[in-house]
């Protein structure tokens, strides 16, 4: 499953713990074929 | 296997409790798929998570443990007993079922933690810090466990942790957290080569840092031309960086050498300020000449002879293996 | 070498000192009494005295209303207590805070002031009857007091604050991960709190319970003053006190050995439930409180505020009795008056000196002896400390009915020399107070010890301080806040204590407690109420005290 997290800001109180954070976890970012040789070169789960 | 790491209070354990779903988010969304989840309760996400301290209830047997969460689903306890039995033969705690978690020992707790995670076939999991509570030995084991274990599954898993090798060794991406901001989300060999910030830099591994200017940028051989308190330096280029912009150097200490003869490197003099000796590797301090201390390694300290403290040197560092960051960042 | 030893010796020599105090005013009493409940008049070995109270229809009612009383009180203050404890911790609703002081009122409130209170308000001619009569035409008074309901009613207005403390330790206790590991496998509501939190929390349950019990089963004062004579403990009073002939006197001795036997046989099962059910993490952490709905939040401050109510029902009842002149027949006294209050301190102030003399004496033996206990327990490994922890438990549950009839039975000998026995001696109320309050100095000075981390103490000691000068100066500033709020609670518990002393006082030593349930009995409501009130009063400045010092956690005090 794919994870998108957008601009999310979380607060307790006044404090921001969490600020304005985007980014996305693809289906395929952790499937049993990527080995680490794939995942070194530059940005190819992005 | 996604990671989020940063420094313990940075705000990555918030962000797993909120894609888990016991936080609610003030602002923004997450989105599984395309079904945005902001308000959906934790258990109707299809996640599986394992806690820090794994949180394993102490007055219910391993094996009830694990099937409570399908207990409420209403599923036949044949069926029951037939997946627990599965997922724990997974773990490989097949005999433990009827013991109580406070008679297991640390890493066997992690399974079981793991194995009620595992056993609603969750679409997502969810890792905090579980490795933070095992002894050294045990962590690298059940480590690849894990690592194996989700390579299996396939699921997308999402881990958390502030240990920078845990990190390295264990994930596709790592996302560098620091005071509830993304730094920098690339691979493992991206983060640690190509640092885009002072603080990853410095985060990851070890890294000299040496502040200075942009003197000259040169494109066509992939160089630049930094101005730093220790001389005039070369380094990677970077199409972000012109003449006049600050910029800080980061050079990992096992990419410098001490007295090395090669030429059309960097060069720095400096005098051994302290050695430590590491077993695979001797470290040294060098005080270069404007007070900074620079760390370099020899890595193969059975042929070498250490100097004594006070010795003066030279240290070198090739400019492709020296990465420029822009000073603000 | 020389120096160890030096040091080293007269600590032993303290160290028995404690235990030969511990042997004379507990151990020794309590097996007088097993002594007399297995023996004949002749000295040799008997069951006969349990079988006579066994087989003795009288005796078996009373102990199986006994038993029924003090289940059905820990089930009406286990839904109160329970209530007000999640209410408190894990819910938001206005006035949260204020009643979060629930819990306290207790401890401003002594058990007997709540009795006579309870009357005056409640009782055939208290404030309700009356109201009802005038405005509902109502023929004949309710009885709402006189009679098992009624120390129903007031057993369970004083005890359930005891639970929701004890809940209220437990829950705070519970790693909250527990419950979110439950909520992400699908455990909602009511029954993720039947699976996974109540039972969390049952070993300070089964704590709280335990106490309440043991307290209703061996209360006689609340009884007697509601009537009801045919419990156990109102039984063993009567036996003893009254002394008609030896046989009844043998009677109320079995009593109190049965009573002992009780908070002996539950300490052990409790220890035991608890040691295989320890959960607690040692973190206090925080949750992020529920917000109750619009309806479902004023419910809560509905029941609460009626709550408060009913316990402050005691308060009101005993002031106003207290300055009321000729208070009969009347919803509110017509005419107000301080002379109760100068009858019973100007005129006669024995009660109040005599209080403050015993329990100030008390409070000074419990520091003596119960913080170095709290130092053997949590820094040594000298012999027999289990025991000694053991034992303070054990003395934390053993009702004070019991203790009194065991001292009234062991100590009734004249000592060697000065031909006087101890039960002659004013000497010997301090003494039971001292025993009765002594776990919660220990308890308290013990936690905070345990939170003192021994390395700390081992720094001085490297740099060159001695043992006595490393306690001293290191281990005293850092303890002395816990040990201060167990000595002022054993001070509090000290001055309501109505139990064990009312067997042994004797004419010229009466403290304030005697004196209000010897007014009451005498028919002089007004100086009863008027005493206490002053003990309400005594009571709430301690208290006070306790919080400037301490804040408000008391909890780990009790369990």
């Amino acid at each position: 499953m794919r994870i998108t997290v957008q601009d999310l800001t979380k607060r307790f109180g006044k404090n921001e713990v969490v600020s304005r954070i985007s980014f996305a976890i693809q289906e395929g970012e952790c499937s049993p074929s990527s080995d680490r040789r794939a995942a070194a070169r530059p940005r190819c789960c992005a | 296997m996604f990671t989020l790491l940063g420094p313990s209070g940075c705000g990555k354990t918030t962000l797993l409790r909120l894609i888990a779903g016991f936080y609610v988010p003030d602002e923004g969304e997450v989105r599984f798929d395309d079904r945005r989840v902001n308000e959906v309760p934790p258990h109707e996400r299809g996640i599986g998570m394992v806690f820090q301290n794994y949180a394993l209830w102490p007055h219910m047997t391993v094996f009830d443990n694990i099937a409570y969460g399908l207990k409420l689903q209403k599923i036949a306890s044949a069926t029951i007993a037939e997946r627990v039995g599965s997922v724990l033969e997974k773990v490989k705690l097949g005999s433990l079922g009827d013991r109580y978690p406070g008679q297991l020992s640390g890493g066997q707790q992690q399974r079981v933690a793991l194995a009620r995670a595992l056993v609603l076939n969750p679409k997502i999991l969810l890792l905090d810090e579980p490795l933070s509570n095992l002894d050294a030995k045990i962590r690298i084991s059940v480590r690849a466990e894990i690592r194996k274990l989700q390579k299996e599954l396939g699921i997308t898993t999402v881990y958390v942790t502030h240990d920078q090798e845990e990190a390295l060794t264990l994930s596709d991406r790592i996302a560098v957290f620091n005071q509830g901001r993304v730094l920098q989300i690339g691979p493992p060999r991206e983060l640690y080569e190509r640092p885009q910030s002072r603080f990853v830099a410095d985060f990851i591994g070890i890294n000299n840092l040496i502040d200075g200017t942009v003197q000259a940028a040169d494109p066509a051989r992939k160089t630049l031309t930094v101005t730093t308190a220790a001389g005039e330096l070369a380094a990677l280029w970077d199409e972000r960086l012109h003449p006049g912009d600050t910029c800080v150097l980061c050079v990992r200490p096992e990419n410098a050498a001490i007295n090395a003869p090669v030429d059309g490197q960097n060069r720095i003099k400096g005098r051994i300020a302290f050695a430590a000796y590491l077993g695979n590797s001797l470290r040294y301090d060098v005080e270069l000449e404007h007070g900074q201390i620079f760390k370099a390694d020899i890595r193969d300290p059975w042929h070498h002879e250490e100097f004594p403290v006070g010795t003066a040197v030279s240290v070198s560092f090739p400019a492709s293996s020296t990465v420029a960051i822009a000073g603000d960042r | 070498m020389n120096r160890l030893r030096l040091s080293l010796t007269p600590a032993a020599f303290g160290y028995g000192l404690i235990w030969t105090f511990l042997i004379v005013f507990v151990l020794f009493p309590l097996t007088r009494i097993f002594y007399d409940a297995f023996t004949n008049e002749a000295g040799g070995f008997t069951l006969a005295n349990f079988l006579e109270f066994f087989t003795d229809s009288f005796y078996l009612r009373s102990f199986w209303k006994s038993m029924v009383l003090g289940v059905v009180t820990v089930f009406t203050t286990s839904v109160i207590g329970i209530a007000v404890a999640f209410l408190i911790v894990r819910y938001d609703f206005p006035y949260r805070n204020l009643f979060s002081y629930l819990t306290m009122l207790p401890m401003i409130l002594p058990p007997l002031v709540g009795v006579l209170g309870f009357v005056f308000i409640l009782g055939r001619a208290g404030t309700l009857n009356v109201l009802l009569m005038d405005w509902f035409g109502l023929e004949h008074p309710v009885n709402f007091m006189y009679g098992m309901q009624g120390v129903l009613l007031v057993e369970t207005v004083h005890l359930f604050p005891l639970m929701t403390m004890s809940i209220l330790d437990a829950l705070a206790k519970v790693d909250p991960s527990l419950e979110e590991a439950a909520q992400g496998v699908g455990a909602k509501g009511f029954r993720r709190f039947r699976d996974i939190t109540l039972p969390l929390t049952t070993p300070g349950y089964v704590s709280g319970a335990l106490l309440v019990f043991i307290w209703t089963f061996a209360d006689f004062l609340t009884p007697l003053v509601l009537g009801v004579q045919d419990l156990l403990a109102p039984q063993a009073y009567l036996n003893i006190v009254q002394f008609v002939d030896r046989r009844i006197f043998r009677m109320g001795i079995v009593i109190s050995a049965l009573l002992v036997i009780l908070a002996i046989v539950f300490v052990i099962a409790a220890r035991q439930y608890v040691a295989i059910k320890d959960y607690s993490s040692l973190a206090y952490s925080k949750v992020e409180r529920i917000q109750l709905g619009p309806v479902k939040r004023w419910l809560a401050v509905g029941f609460l505020g009626l709550l408060m109510l009913i316990c402050f029902i005691p308060q009101v009842g005993v002031l106003l009795a207290s300055v009321g002149r000729g208070w009969a027949l009347t919803p509110f006294p017509e005419h107000y008056t301080l002379e109760f209050f100068r009858a019973v301190s100007i005129e006669t102030p024995k009660f109040i000196i005599n209080s403050l003399l015993f329990c100030g004496l008390a409070l000074l033996m419990c520091l003596v002896i119960g913080v170095p206990m709290a130092w053997v327990m949590g820094r040594t490994r000298a012999p027999g400390r289990d025991t000694m922890d053991a034992l303070t438990t054990l003395i934390l549950a053993i009702p004070g009915t019991a203790l009194g009839i065991a001292y009234v039975r062991a100590f009734n000998f004249p000592l060697p020399f000065i031909d006087i026995p101890l039960t002659g001696m004013w000497i010997i109320l301090p003494l039971v107070l001292v025993v009765r309050r002594l776990p919660y100095t220990v308890r308290a000075s013990l936690s905070s010890l345990q939170l003192v981390h021994q390395s700390m103490e081992e720094a001085a000691a490297n740099v060159g301080a001695t043992r006595l000068r490393t306690f001293w100066d290191i281990t005293v500033p850092l303890i002395w806040k816990g040990i201060f709020v167990g000595a002022l609670f054993s001070f509090i518990t000290s001055l309501q204590e109505a139990s064990a002393t009312i067997f042994l006082t004797l004419g010229g030593w009466e403290m304030i407690p005697f004196g209000i349930f010897t007014f009451y009995i005498a028919g002089s409501q007004s100086q009863a109420a008027a005493l206490g009130v002053i003990l309400i009063v005594l009571c709430a400045l301690c208290l006070y005290a306790v919080n400037r010092v301490a804040g408000t956690r008391v909890g780990g005090l009790f369990g």
